[in-house]
């Protein structure tokens, strides 16, 4: 309980630290969005009744003062360049991005863990040296150039994939959420699973292969250490296979140590959600942020930013709450 | 009576050609207790592994036989060996921190080998594992097959793993120095476990210690092992009379006492270790 009051407050502090570097930041930087709203033959009065409008002309403490105000209240401002609600534009994003970020997730453990077994299995060296190759050249390409080569090869040279958007728009879906996959499962739609999952195969596999490469990489090491273990070498004796004694005994094990090294990563593919989903025009947050500095639409990346942190802290919460789940020396009881 | 393990010149080696084993010779016979003593380092260990199928990484059997109910354990395929293995042998090891799994229940572990490899049905399984339990006096059996390694003392998972071990009804079981790891009050208490079951569940037991004053109580014959070499072999009542090999000597010699564990210990003395260093190197030119 304590420290589950201590870890509320660590958050609030982070957050209000983000928050306050960022409001800074972005208005440090070049660039007027009031400006960038009007017409090129503006006033001098128009611009500054504009700039009043939305509170540009006070101070920099003056505005992060009534910023704040509306946060609390749960008010996150107006969008400059869209004139909506950021709290309502950004939660109308964010399904869309957890959604291409969980599939993400999904398919860089199944692949990192594929590759991990595949090379403690094999005892031959080849089968490590190839999967040693194969993770040092998903790490030296980014996520961002992955997406490139998938639109240059799966969308035009070979078009198996569609390369633009989260769905085919005479889809159409009416649906109550915008965790469009989700619901699309959950009403058993599955034609429109189908069109969002072939939308969302090559950005996800962009950003899931470095992921992949290093959950790769560093399980291999995990496992090649607990196999070893007396209660691995045990189970062996007891007439189980290889395998066998990979799944039962040591995977469970060897993941522990994994679990914050990934939880990290998963944070940097979410950051690499912003230039991916701009590649393949998926609507999604990352989408949305890089319109926002672009118009340089100060409340709108205020907004975006803030989300993005608390990603990031649930993400930690999320890695620590599996830590325990998986962890019997971690429960009670 | 039936020899259970009969292994005939065994070598084994790493990949580096240093000779770990030197063409070593033993049986045991069924229900029968066999020490395998010597100094740490002798290879006593990898006998045991060699047997069980579970050398380490870049080590080998280069030469010889190991008979297991008669069946040359080398000579069957990589399956058949270790489903053989897993049926008929059973290991209580050294340590028991680190031998149980910290991720899985104790029921589940002991029962694994009774469900997937004897083909037991869970429920069987499970009333057998905690028979066995009562047997080596837990005295809760039902809340130690529930519970994870952390949550029970050292002495107590030591106690399970031997659970474990015979749980299976194993033909041989290798108890490689499962009494090292535990502090002395607890060390005879399970030695007289592992006694007290092997006698009633006539079990053949191959007994790994370094400790003499060990292998005097429970075991009726042994092997003195020196550097992967036999050098002593036969019944405890002659390496323990009053003309035992000098190193079997010195080693009696080296035990712990009990009683006086302020008296220090003899080293084993030189001209003994020189002497057996040159019986080593001779068997080795005969050998090539
Ligand atoms: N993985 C290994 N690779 C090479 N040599 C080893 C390995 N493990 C043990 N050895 C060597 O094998 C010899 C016998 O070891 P072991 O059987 O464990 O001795 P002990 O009689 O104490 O059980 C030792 O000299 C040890 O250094
Ligand atoms: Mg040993």
């Amino acid at each position: 309980m304590q420290n589950a009051i201590l870890r509320l407050l660590t958050t609030l502090v982070t957050l209000f630290g983000v928050a306050v570097v960022v409001f800074v930041v972005i208005r440090l930087a070049p660039g007027d969005p009031i400006a960038m709203m009007l017409p090129p033959g503006a006033s001098e009065d128009d611009i500054a009744r504009l700039r009043a409008n939305y509170g540009l002309d006070r101070s920099v403490p003056a505005q992060f003062g009534i910023w704040l105000s509306g946060v609390v209240q749960g008010d996150f401002g107006t969008s400059i360049s869209l004139r909506q609600d950021v709290g309502s534009l950004v939660l109308g994003r964010l399904p869309a991005t957890l959604e291409l970020a969980g599939l993400a997730l999904i398919l860089a453990i199944l692949l990192g863990t594929t590759l991990a077994v595949i090379g403690t299995l094999r005892r031959q060296r080849m089968a490590e040296s190839a999967v040693d190759l194969w993770n040092g050249m998903m790490l030296s390409i980014p996520d961002f150039l992955w997406g490139l080569i998938f639109i240059v090869l799966l969308g035009v040279v070979v078009p198996l994939f569609p390369i633009s958007g989260r769905i085919d728009p005479s889809l159409n879906p009416d649906y109550a959420t915008n965790f469009l996959l989700l619901e699309s499962l959950v009403r058993l739609d599955f034609r429109v699973t189908a069109d969002l999952l072939s939308h969302m195969f090559l950005p996800a596999l962009a950003l899931a292969l470095p992921l992949s490469a290093v959950i790769a990489q560093v399980l291999k090491q995990s496992l090649k250490e607990v196999m070893h273990l007396d209660y691995v070498v045990l189970a062996r004796a007891k007439g189980f296979t290889e395998i066998t004694v990979l799944f039962r005994e040591a995977l469970r094990n060897a993941v522990l140590p994994t679990l914050t090294l990934v939880g990290v990563q998963f944070t940097f593919l979410i950051g690499g959600t912003v230039i991916v989903e701009k590649l393949f025009s998926y609507e999604g947050l990352g989408n949305l942020a890089i319109d926002a500095v672009i118009n340089r639409d100060l409340p709108l990346i205020q907004g975006i930013v803030l989300l993005f942190a608390v990603l990031f802290i649930a993400t930690n919460l999320i890695v620590d709450l599996t830590y325990a789940a998986l962890n019997p020396r971690l429960r009670h009881g | 009576m039936s020899v259970v393990l009969e292994i005939d010149g065994l070598e084994v080696r790493t990949r580096g050609g240093q000779r770990l084993l030197r063409g070593v010779s033993l049986s045991v016979e069924t229900g029968e207790t066999h020490g395998l003593v010597g100094e740490s380092g002798a290879g006593k260990s990898m006998i045991g592994k060699a047997v069980a199928g579970i050398l380490p990484r870049g080590v080998t059997v280069t030469d010889g036989s190991i008979r297991l109910d008669g069946q040359d354990l080398l000579a069957l395929g990589r399956t058949k060996r270790r489903r053989l293995v897993g049926e008929r042998v059973a290991i209580i090891p050294q340590d028991p921190l680190t031998a149980l799994n910290p991720c899985r229940r104790i029921g589940g572990q002991i029962t694994d080998r009774l469900i997937h490899i004897l083909g037991w049905d869970a429920k069987r399984a499970r009333l057998r594992a905690a028979e066995l339990l009562e047997e080596v006096a837990i005295r809760d059996p039902a809340r130690v097959l529930n519970a994870y390694p952390h949550e029970i003392s050292g002495g107590m998972r030591q106690r399970v793993l031997i659970a474990a071990a015979f749980a299976a009804e194993p033909a041989l079981i290798i108890a490689d120095e499962p009494t090292t790891a535990l502090d002395v009050t607890v060390q005879k208490q399970v030695l007289r476990l592992i006694g007290d079951l092997q006698a009633r569940h006539g079990t053949a037991l191959l007994f790994v210690t370094h400790d003499m004053g060990v292998v005097a109580k429970l075991c009726p014959s042994l092997t003195v092992l020196y550097a992967g070499h036999v050098v002593d072999q036969g019944k405890a009542a002659r390496i323990f009379g009053p003309a035992p090999h000098p190193y079997a000597r010195a080693l009696i010699a080296a035990t712990p006492r009990y009683d006086r564990p302020e008296e220090s210990l003899l080293p084993v003395p030189q001209d003994v270790i020189d002497a057996l260093d040159r019986e080593v190197a001779q068997a080795d030119g005969a050998h090539g």
